[in-house]
């Protein structure tokens, strides 16, 4: 069963889920992002969203550079911040960002999680060893991201 | 019997009907008149930040019962317009189709037009400005004072007051953010080496209520503003078409489509296609004015005078956003009490002295949401989310405007559908190179300045042509124009008796919204219509 589900409208047909298999995987796939960007669970009613919004937003047929990545992703969860990371560079506007981006918005404008996306302030020095780390993580995750990711297109070739 | 008909409920049109109303003509008003009934309900009347934290419907008004306020894709034109104003602009591009190559068409079919999603930016033109237009400030003056006046207009006596004239109705103006009173603070003190420089830097004018105003007011500091029209603070068109409704000598006629006029003998003839029937009708007057904004009154025009295959000029301000970073605001806290609304306005005059006006608005970020933002960086969403809520209450967004003229490489067609297609407009807008080197040149003095101020730019989008919505220049008034210009009191040289009042009718627009000056003008063209009709 694949984590992250290529809908059953799209041209990908190997992948393809349908019926109570297509439902539990968006569900898997929902908790896997929400517990990758905030570190936490979200409740039933989010991830029933996150259904609802994949089947109003996805629907239009999957090339094979998205088919590949969704594949591998599916396949290696760990993969997920790699993938993100390379994808942000090599191919912004693709599905797993959209999918992302999506769960993102469905957790922002959700009570439980709003303080999440909520500016924080911290003192300028402390705010400048933070802005450091993360640079840092992002550019590794940017690194290995975008080898993985060249193994996940051509893995799909 | 009808003394004027109306055409439209945009900023234009109303502005037009109150001076001949309140003069005791019989207007009539035809409108489509779209209106969200979905979600503007369920949006409580609490700050944005109490919503985030409390409502568990925020979902369906933030990102749309269809999702459709989630973006994908580059900055489109429009990106503030959230999914309760996303009937500003339904069905508008189905009734008035238009093939436009790069240049962005927004046309609205909503109670309100465009209006019922303006920034509320207020700028008057200068006498010099005006001049530019056949026009002049001892003429425009009393209009300005009485739409002032009637849509309430917030603002400062400061350093931008002579690039505007002054209005006498003006309330205190709305306060700033942290982050503009830090980009403030830093002007006060270098204010005359900036000034002498070309630099000037003020609180916007806008038409927002600071106090209890016509029923209206005062505002809330709810941040809300580009979801809802909370205490209707925020000028709407919407609000004026409510005070006509009282009338008895008013009538407004929904859900009609205006698609062409016929002058014969004294009189004018609309016809209409009901939006819900599809059934024509038709209506008659003394006199018409047309106010179904630039690219919808140009089709009117165009179709009803069978001027096919012929080129009339189209402008819009070229419009450019700098996300820069504030860094008097870093590890400084952000206000809660706020509006979304332009924070600053800056005025940068281009040397030499006497040479072009460059406009400036500075907004701040939060509103609109965080995940919106996640996308614009080419980092890992949740990286890029943990930057985001360090940077952000530190993020000054620049909006910048520059003027436009015509050339021969904009112009706006109408050609003829085929078999039972309706007809369209064809635009094309190529600004000559030299114009896009002085834009791009402007806006590099524009940053300089910022960068003065402590805001160090991060990213330009240019969202392209048509960006800023502020279409205008089809049918211009000039003194001895042919029969597609307007004369000086606007109406289209082509009749006797049909008046424009939206962008149609300026040959130039300067740098600055164009929407206040449409209504000063709209107004003049209902005062003068009641001189003529009595």
């Amino acid at each position: 069963m694949g984590l992250f589900v290529v809908h059953r409208e799209s041209c990908f047909s190997p992948r393809v889920a349908s019926g109570a298999e297509d439902q539990r995987s968006l569900q898997v796939e929902a908790r896997l992002i929400a517990r990758y960007l905030l570190g936490r669970v979200p409740s039933q009613e989010l991830v029933e969203r996150y259904e609802e919004a994949n089947r109003a937003l996805f629907t239009g047929p999957v090339d094979q550079e998205d088919a590949a990545v969704i594949g591998f992703v599916s396949r290696h969860p760990w993969s997920v911040p790699f993938m993100d990371a390379a994808s942000g560079l090599l191919r912004p506007d693709g599905m797993l960002r959209g999918k992302i981006l999506t769960m993102g918005a469905i957790l922002e404008t959700s009570p439980e999680f709003a303080d999440e996306f909520l500016p924080r302030t911290v003192r300028p020095t402390r705010l400048l060893l933070r802005l450091f780390v993360l640079g840092l993580a992002a550019a590794a995750y940017i690194v290995l991201g975008t080898l993985l990711y060249a193994v996940a297109i051509r893995s799909r070739a | 019997m009808t003394d004027v008909i109306v055409v439209g409920s945009g900023p234009g049109g109303v502005n037009a009907a109150v001076p001949l109303v309140e003069a005791g003509l019989n207007v009539l008003l035809v409108d489509y008149g779209n209106e969200d009934r979905r979600y503007a309900p369920l949006i409580p009347h609490e700050s944005f930040s109490e919503i985030r934290r409390a409502d568990s419907q925020q979902h369906r008004y933030f990102l749309g019962d269809h999702f459709e306020g989630i973006p994908f894709g580059p900055v489109r034109v429009g990106a503030q317009l959230t999914p309760p104003r996303a009937h500003i602009l339904a069905d508008a591009a189905v009734r008035v189709p238009v093939d436009s190559g790069g240049f962005a068409v927004s046309m609205s079919l909503a109670r309100g037009g465009l209006g019922a999603g303006w920034s509320a930016g207020v700028f008057p033109f200068s006498d010099g400005e005006l001049r530019g237009m056949a026009l002049n400030l001892d003429d425009l003056k009393p209009h300005y004072d009485a739409v002032a006046e009637r849509i309430g207009v917030a603002g400062d006596h400061d350093d931008l007051a002579q690039f505007f004239p002054s209005s006498p109705s003006m309330m205190p103006a709305l306060d700033i953010d942290s982050n503009a009173e830090v980009v403030m603070a830093r002007y006060q003190r270098q204010r005359e080496a900036l000034n002498a420089a070309g630099f000037f830097l003020g609180r916007p004018r806008v038409a927002a209520c600071t106090q209890h105003y016509h029923g209206r007011g005062p505002h809330r500091y709810l941040d809300m503003e580009y979801w809802a029209d909370m205490d209707r603070s925020i000028y709407r068109p919407q609000w004026t078409l409510e005070d006509l409704q009282g009338f008895p000598h008013f009538a407004y006629l929904n859900r009609r489509f205006v698609h062409s006029f016929l002058e014969a003998g004294s009189r004018v003839r609309v016809h209409a296609t009901h939006a819900d029937t599809g059934a024509e009708e038709s209506h008659e007057a003394a006199a018409l004015i047309l106010a179904a904004g630039t690219l919808g009154t140009a089709w009117i025009v165009l179709r009803s005078l069978g001027c096919y295959d012929t080129a009339v000029p189209i402008l819009c301000n070229p419009y450019t956003y700098v996300a820069t970073l504030n860094t008097g605001m870093l590890g400084r806290t952000q206000r809660d009490r706020r509006h979304s609304l332009g924070q600053l306005t800056a005025i940068v005059r281009i040397p030499p002295a006497g040479g072009r006006l460059v406009q400036a608005q500075l907004f701040s970020y939060r509103s609109l949401l965080t995940f919106k933002l996640m996308k614009e960086l080419p980092l890992a969403y949740r990286e890029s989310l943990r930057i985001l809520r360090l940077l952000m209450p530190s993020f000054a967004i620049l909006g910048i405007h520059h003027a436009d003229r015509p050339c021969p490489g904009k112009s706006c067609v109408l050609r003829l559908g085929k078999g039972d297609a309706a007809d369209r407009l064809e635009i094309t807008y190529r600004p000559t190179e030299e114009e896009t080197r002085a834009n791009r040149a402007d806006e590099k003095v524009v940053i300089r300045f910022f960068r003065r101020l402590g805001c160090w730019p991060l990213k330009t989008v240019r969202p392209g042509h048509g960006a800023s919505l502020h279409y205008a220049g089809t049918f211009p008034i000039a003194p001895d124009g042919g029969k597609l210009t307007c004369d000086v009191d606007s109406r289209l040289r082509a009749t006797r008796a049909v008046y424009l009042a939206d962008g149609s009718v300026f040959p130039w627009i300067p740098p600055k919204g164009l929407t206040f000056n449409l209504m000063a003008n709209a107004n003049r063209v209902g005062t003068l219509l009641v001189e003529r009709l009595r």
